[in-house]
């Protein structure tokens, strides 16, 4: 209550200064805030990467199926390589990865291949199933998943279906790499203890081919997708592969894009499947494919010069010589 | 305690004729908008006179908080606040190609039509711009995440040119901006990791509507 | 036995805070800036921009009658008791000037000069924008702007040119009565068309002993232990006189005449 006062002009710009100065002042706390609103210290954890278990004589199996039933394809390619039980045990919490980083139909995992690989995984009776994906930087993953058809499948068989890029839980995980020392993912990857990689056999206009190796990049936040193109796009693929290795994967090879991709390219049917317990090798192989059908000369050592096969497999992430892999092909009709 | 008489009065009444001539004289509607409006906006000098600012289209965007609508504040020009504008940084607009196809809730809500409906092969924003200095392709190369977001073809393409670095000549890979056939959704700024940003979504070429009332 | 006086005495300034962040968080769920409000499915338009769209004639106005209609029959009815009790930024200043001891630019208005101050400004903010064809005042209306700094949070981009505008006014409005006094076109309006509102302070001669405490308090600094008609109508019925009455001689009568001691 004070008495009324007679206020020098003076004194009323001063209070006008000084009001102004307290906007900003409380505008820029609260910028400052905005930008650490991130935690300071996120506690970089371990994963354990498992051996390959599709192997016979110490050299990994790569399966190549061709037929028109699908469902029957995805079945005889992993039992080729030694039967879904190997890999899966009945506690375990199993993350699919299938491709759904577009909304066209051409550029990501046929839903029928989803399905076939949820029915081919549910006979093992794991503990959970769970399907997950961030999609390519700009796009809604929500709507990827309406789009494509993914969330009926997803629906259909009562599997929980995460948008990756709608969750907070970001955590730090340790990697075996040459660039990038530690990689962001989220928890829910994190939790997983089996990788199911269910990639589409695509041309890349960057990478030269995006299979499975290229497909684990949907477990980051976008924020680490960016840091990738920054650094060395070929190098930071191996590094994520060292240490979330997927422990099988499955490509989808029915319809292939050749000649430009990632979102748009020539499609041509093949009706394949592949699967492998080794993302480079099965990369090797679906890269020489699609050099193949592109009529391009010496596919193999067009796949051999890919700089990301190269980089993770001389990290360890998986074998790339040729003769060192046991290759199993099967016609269905 | 400051007693107002009169003479006071005379001098209040005078002012306001004065501010009221000057604000005739001196205030002027943009004719071409500086922002990116939502889609289905009317021409800009006819969108300013029946947009209430009443903010409705930027919450139906936004209910949870994802859409790219806001206000335009004072920096945007004093007779622009409380108009929207496409914030592309925030998130693209996803009127074609995305969840707001054949919806358009910003579109719904607006109660003056400032915005109306329009269907999806009339929408374009406005264009993009290319900023080569602050581009990773052009500067070291291994990034064309504009041209694989792009989800129109031929908005985006990919050329190879011959620079310099080193002092060596080594080709690289460099997106290239066809502003024709951009629609203006802003997908390629949202996804461009370069910080600051090599892409800007800018008002050239948008299509409006004519009102006709 | 509860008596309202004495829950009003001592918990005024919790009882407006509450209001405050109730309206806060009401804007933040409704998602909506400060032209059209849509509760339940009423909108209810602003009537300083209802005033301007009469005015320039706006083509939409045809769509908006019940809009304007009903939040002009709540000014009738409770003319400026809305300041006081609803109007966020009138809420804010007496929140800030309850705790902030700051030196202020305090006018005192007596006669007809609390009417006819108020009616010039709305006058001159009618007459601008009838000259540009355009409800200019929106552009820099402070209560505009606290709306839209609130539907910012609410979709999560707050854009920081609004924030500072919001934080300039808020101080200025505090510092001076003369805003809500005279300058405020809501308060104009409220004032005009809330003559013969339904809240009024009435003051018991019998009881009062000519402290001048309402006067020194009131934040309009109205002449409140004899009013005017004048000072009726602008009376915001903030009850901050009633609160620090000594010999609690005022009170709150509900009539709609405008004369001392009259009962409805």
């Amino acid at each position: 209550m004070n008495p009324p006062q007679r206020i020098s002009r003076r004194d009323f710009i001063k209070m006008l200064i000084g009001g102004a100065a307290v906007a900003i002042g409380i505008g820029m706390v609260w910028h400052v805030w905005e930008r650490l609103k991130r935690p300071a210290e996120i506690e970089i954890l371990e994963r354990k990467v498992k051996e390959n278990v599709f192997v016979e004589n110490g050299k990994p199996l790569v399966s190549i199926v061709r037929g028109k039933d699908v469902k029957k394809a995805v079945k005889v390619a992993v039992d080729l390589l030694g039967g879904i039980n190997k890999l899966i045990k009945s506690d375990d919490v199993v993350l699919l990865k299938p491709n759904v980083g577009f909304s066209n139909i051409d550029a990501v995992t046929t839903p029928e291949v989803l399905a076939a690989v949820i029915e081919v995984v549910k006979e093992a009776n794991p503990k959970k199933i769970v399907i997950a994906e961030s999609a390519v930087r700009g796009r809604d993953t929500t709507f990827n998943f309406n789009a494509t058809g993914i969330a009926k499948v997803a629906e259909k068989y009562e599997i929980e279906l995460i948008d990756l890029k709608k969750s907070k839980n970001v955590v730090k995980v340790k990697t075996r790499g040459k660039l990038l020392k530690e990689i962001s993912t989220y928890r829910e990857i994190y939790d997983a203890d089996v990788i199911i990689s269910i990639p589409k056999l695509k041309r890349h206009v960057e990478a030269v081919t995006t299979i499975s190796l290229k497909n684990m990049m949907g477990i980051l936040p976008d924020s680490e997708k960016g840091l990738f193109h920054d650094l060395n796009l070929h190098q930071c693929i191996a590094d994520l592969n060292t240490v979330f290795k997927p422990d099988l994967c499955i490509v989808d090879a029915t319809h292939v894009m050749t000649v430009s991709g990632p979102g748009r390219g020539k499609m041509v049917k093949t009706n394949t499947i592949l699967a492998s317990g080794d993302p480079v090798a099965v990369d090797l192989i679906g890269s020489k494919i699609i050099f193949e059908l592109e009529g391009l000369d010496k596919p193999l050592e067009r796949a051999y010069n890919i700089p990301y096969l190269k980089e993770a497999a001389g990290l360890g992430v998986g074998v790339m010589e040729v003769d060192k892999i046991k290759l199993i092909e099967k016609e269905l009709d | 305690m400051i007693r107002l008489n009169r003479r006071e009065f005379i001098k209040i009444i005078v002012a306001s004729v004065v501010m009221g001539t000057l604000a005739k004289l001196f205030f002027r509607l943009p004719k071409e908008s500086k922002v990116v409006r939502p889609p289905g906006a009317i021409v800009e000098e006819e969108f300013l006179n029946k947009c209430i600012r009443c903010g409705k289209c930027v919450a139906a965007c936004s209910t949870d908080g994802s859409g790219t609508l806001e206000t335009c504040g004072y920096l945007d020009g004093l007779s622009l606040v409380g108009t929207p504008k496409v914030n592309p940084i925030k998130a693209p607009c996803e009127a074609l190609f995305g969840k707001c196809e054949g919806v358009l809730p910003c579109v719904k809500a607006c109660p003056t039509k400032a915005l109306v409906w329009v269907e999806p092969h009339q929408i374009k924003l406005g264009s993009v711009e290319w900023i080569k200095e602050r581009c990773i392709a052009f500067r070291k190369g291994g990034c064309l995440v504009c041209y694989e977001t792009c989800p129109v073809d031929g908005a985006i393409s990919v050329k190879e040119i011959i620079v310099e670095r080193h002092g060596k000549f080594i080709k690289v890979k460099v997106p290239e901006f066809n502003p024709d056939v951009c629609i203006g959704c802003g997908r390629c700024v949202n996804a461009c990791p370069a910080a600051p940003k090599a892409l800007v979504l800018t008002s050239k070429g948008a299509r409006r509507v004519i009102p006709r009332d | 036995m509860i008596s309202f006086r004495r829950v009003i005495k001592s918990n005024l300034l919790l009882i407006r805070l509450m209001i405050f962040i109730i309206i806060i968080v009401t804007m933040l769920y409704l998602k909506t800036a400060c032209s059209l409000i849509t509760i339940l499915g009423i909108s209810l338009m602003c009537p300083i921009l209802a005033l301007q769209l009469l005015l320039i004639n706006h083509p939409a106005l045809g769509t908006f009658t019940l809009s304007i209609v009903i939040p002009m029959l709540i000014v009738l009815i409770f003319g400026r008791a809305i300041c006081g009790w609803i109007c966020p930024l009138g809420l804010a200043r007496s929140l800030i000037n309850s705790k902030l001891r700051l030196k202020r630019l305090v006018f005192h208005i007596s006669g007809k000069a609390i009417l006819v101050l108020p009616m010039v400004s709305l006058v001159t903010l009618l007459f601008v924008s009838y000259l540009t064809n355009y409800p200019i005042y929106c552009l820099v209306c402070p209560l505009g702007a606290f709306y839209r700094v609130i539907l910012g949070l609410s979709v999560m981009s707050l854009d920081m040119s609004l924030l500072l505008y919001l934080v300039v006014s808020l101080f200025i409005i505090s510092l001076t009565n003369i805003w809500c006094l005279g300058l405020c076109p809501h308060g104009a309006l409220y004032m005009i068309l809330g003559r013969f509102k339904l809240l009024r302070v009435v003051n018991d001669e019998s009881k009062c002993i000519h402290c001048n405490l309402c006067l020194r308090t009131c934040p309009l600094r109205l002449q409140i232990q004899k009013p005017t008609e004048h000072e009726y109508a602008s009376c915001t019925t903030c009850l901050t006189c009633l609160t620090k009455c000594p010999r609690d001689s005022l009170t709150v009568k509900v009539s709609f005449t405008n004369k001392m001691g009259d009962e409805c």
